[in-house]
């Protein structure tokens, strides 16, 4: 993407990539990149269905598709999902995925762009704030290998 | 270009649809030769325990289908079963790639009837160690 918009001295491709969604999980602050946000639903009814893994909580109906809800258990080790949740849906190579966050989450924009190619699904995006990005791309692999 | 799963289903579109253990699941009419009720007297014939490969438990006494799985028909312990039905209402859905484990491979995908996501079950995958 050539002659991007200047504003400030950061380019807005810079800009949008550093936005976050920002909400509490159990005792854990967690942002997610909106870069590969598809939409935020305000409430969608979840099925279990069988032999879907431990790592997903169940399927919804959107747009034509089933998409999978990630089980926060699976990230934090911990049962307890978001209150009073609505669904993040993210897409990575036509893969969707859906994710419960809390109501009360927020658009921060923090510097780091979340690009990185460090390990685990965790990366340290303020440490002074106790601030926790995912790493939406480790997130993704790891679910497509099982 | 449709997808392959949407071109099956208008080839077949006529289905049992079963519980198991708390699942609504269907299979494919070409694939059930006889429903009996549980207490029928026992033909011998071998079981498949979908219930156990399922993972989930059986809730109680209720049918078994007898299922023509490669060129063999066998047993199938469920819960409960509906009337025969056509699912052409419903919505088709894929199974999500993102899910795809070597273990669910029988699922082809899911019904959706705007209350209840049924689970298609293609008993010709789980006989191949699915």
């Amino acid at each position: 993407m050539s002659g991007l918009a200047q504003e400030g001295g950061m380019s807005l491709e810079a800009g949008l990539r550093s936005r976050w969604l920002v909400f509490a999980i159990s005792d854990r602050k967690v942002a997610i990149s909106l870069e590969h946000m598809v939409i935020i639903l305000k409430s969608a009814e979840i099925f279990s269905a069988p032999l879907t893994g431990k790592e997903f909580k169940g399927i919804f109906y959107y747009n034509d598709k089933a998409v999978p809800v990630l089980n926060w258990e699976f990230l934090t080790g911990k049962s307890k999902a978001p209150q009073d949740q609505g669904i993040l849906i993210l897409e990575q190579n036509d893969d969707l995925l859906g994710i419960e966050i809390d109501e009360a989450a927020k658009v921060e924009q923090h510097p780091f762009s979340g690009e990185t190619n460090e390990p685990g699904f965790w990366i340290d995006l303020e440490p002074e704030q106790g601030l926790w990005a995912l790493n939406v791309g480790n997130l993704f692999q790891a679910l497509r290998k099982g | 270009m449709e997808p392959l799963g949407e071109i099956e289903r208008k080839e077949e579109e006529h289905y049992l649809v079963f519980d198991v253990g708390g699942y609504p699941l269907a299979v494919r009419i070409s694939q059930v030769e006889r429903v009996l009720d549980d207490d029928a007297p026992d033909s011998g014939m071998d079981t498949l325990d979908l219930a156990g490969i399922l993972g989930c438990k059986k809730e109680r006494a209720g049918f078994r289908l007898q299922i023509m799985i490669t060129d063999k028909i066998k047993s199938v312990q469920v819960d409960r079963v509906e009337p025969i039905k056509d699912l052409r209402l419903a919505v088709w859905l894929d199974f999500p790639k993102i899910m795809r484990r070597a273990d669910n491979k029988m699922i082809e995908g899911f019904f959706f009837d705007g209350s209840r996501m049924i689970s298609l079950i293609n008993f010709e995958r789980i006989n191949r160690g699915a």
